[in-house]
């Protein structure tokens, strides 16, 4: 039975419990989050689960989660269980590279604030966001966004749940039209930027130029399943391409997952705070399950 | 048209209910007809989506997923009763739960 590693995005829904589980396993958690916070000057120590405080905050969510999937990461590869493939949903996968020592921690922290700062500078004239539609097939959602040129899917999560990108007002409109058409929930996101949308074409050069500039990229030790075109990697040189097409391509999380399952996967580790990736994996076909951060006792013990 | 009887209005409830329970962890008892499934379970769009298979499986319902949403559109399921309610009708008209009222 083969493990696969997944990484999540920026959590927006914590389940409360996240660095006690944590704790009761290693002090990875604390040890990265000082590390964290004296990197970025912010005061990241002061982050309280219970309440999410920094949820208006996208670059300190994006930390955040990064220090999360970075630290389960270190746990399960500290008690010897390492992935036979590992993929990140979206930004998971600057924690994703990370595991696999293609990037060191702070070094991870560098990709993400950048990134941000290009996309903040790519959309500063742009009131965009994204938005999410459950309970419509991807030909329903093609046919709305068609009279929508600033709307694109950004992510296919299942057969039914979908995630767009672009100019908000347009995305705001898709999805009035979305729930009469019969989707059994929309709603706007909570972020200002629109990830994985041509709109970051630009950002995703300046990104990926800053890369080859200035950052050290090693070849990764573990097979990384891309979330773009679901092609296996390590190299250094396909590192990068992901990196910086990640900003402005769509993904598939439906079809990473069938790959890896088609792979032999049986076992996935959703590396992180939260359990979206637990949720959106009840509805892709395969025999596999996801250990969320609660379950991961039952596999070290 | 299936016949409601009180097996199927029990299970329904009872499925309901275990779902919910189970899902957002917290004990069967404290849910009951008027728990509000977002404010009070934390509940999302995935979890409805999910009894909704599971209620088509099990009753082998050949119903389609945006019919339930045009549905729900004017008749919003908010609480754990409605959602019962709207499963239960489901079952018994099928496709043809957009002619209720």
């Amino acid at each position: 039975m083969l493990t696969g590693f997944i990484f999540p995005a920026f959590v927006s829904d914590y389940k409360g419990d996240e660095t006690e589980v944590l704790h009761q396993f290693s002090d990875d958690f604390g040890r990265l989050l000082i590390i964290a916070g004296d990197h970025t000057g912010a005061p990241l120590t002061s982050f309280d689960i219970k309440t999410n405080n920094f949820s208006d905050d996208q670059l300190k969510s994006q930390w955040m989660s990064y220090v999360f999937g970075c630290a389960v990461g270190d746990m399960l590869k500290k008690n010897r269980i390492m992935p036979d493939y590992l993929s990140g949903y979206s930004m998971g996968i600057y924690s994703a590279l990370y595991c696999s020592e293609s990037v060191t921690f702070t070094t991870g922290i560098d990709l993400i604030t950048k990134a941000y700062s290009v996309i903040q500078e790519t959309v500063k004239n742009m009131n965009t966001g994204m938005g999410s539609v459950v309970g419509l097939d991807k030909n329903d959602i093609l046919s709305l966004i068609a009279g929508y040129p600033g709307v694109t899917i950004a992510n296919t999560n299942s057969e039914y749940s979908f995630l767009l990108s672009g100019i908000r007002d347009e995305i705001s409109g898709v999805l009035v039209k979305a729930r009469l058409e019969g989707a059994l929930h929309v709603s706007l996101m909570n972020v200002s930027f629109p990830y994985h949308s041509p709109l970051l074409n630009e950002a995703s050069v300046k990104f990926r130029s800053f890369i080859e500039r200035e950052v050290l990229v090693k070849d990764a030790i573990f097979n990384i399943v891309s979330g773009l075109d679901q092609g296996i990697f390590t190299a250094r040189n396909q590192i990068i391409d992901e990196l910086a097409a990640n900003l402005n391509q769509q993904i598939d999380w439906m079809k990473t997952m069938e790959k890896m399952i088609g792979l032999n996967v049986a076992c996935f580790v959703e590396c992180g705070a939260g359990t979206s990736l637990h949720k959106t994996g009840k509805f892709i076909t395969g025999d596999f399950r996801i250990y969320t951060l609660g379950e991961i006792g039952e596999m070290l013990w | 048209m299936t016949v409601i009887t009180d097996q199927i209005r029990n299970d329904v409830k009872e499925t309901v209910y275990e779902f919910f329970a189970d899902e957002c962890e917290v004990g069967i008892d404290e849910i009951n007809d008027q728990t509000n499934i977002i404010s009070d379970l934390n509940g999302d769009s995935l979890m409805f989506l999910e009894l909704i298979e599971i209620f088509k499986k099990k009753y082998r319902l050949d119903i389609e997923l945006k019919t339930i949403g045009k549905y729900t559109v004017k008749h919003p399921v908010e609480t754990i009763g409605e959602l019962v309610k709207m499963q239960l009708l489901i079952i018994e008209k099928g496709n043809d739960i957009l002619q209720s009222n």
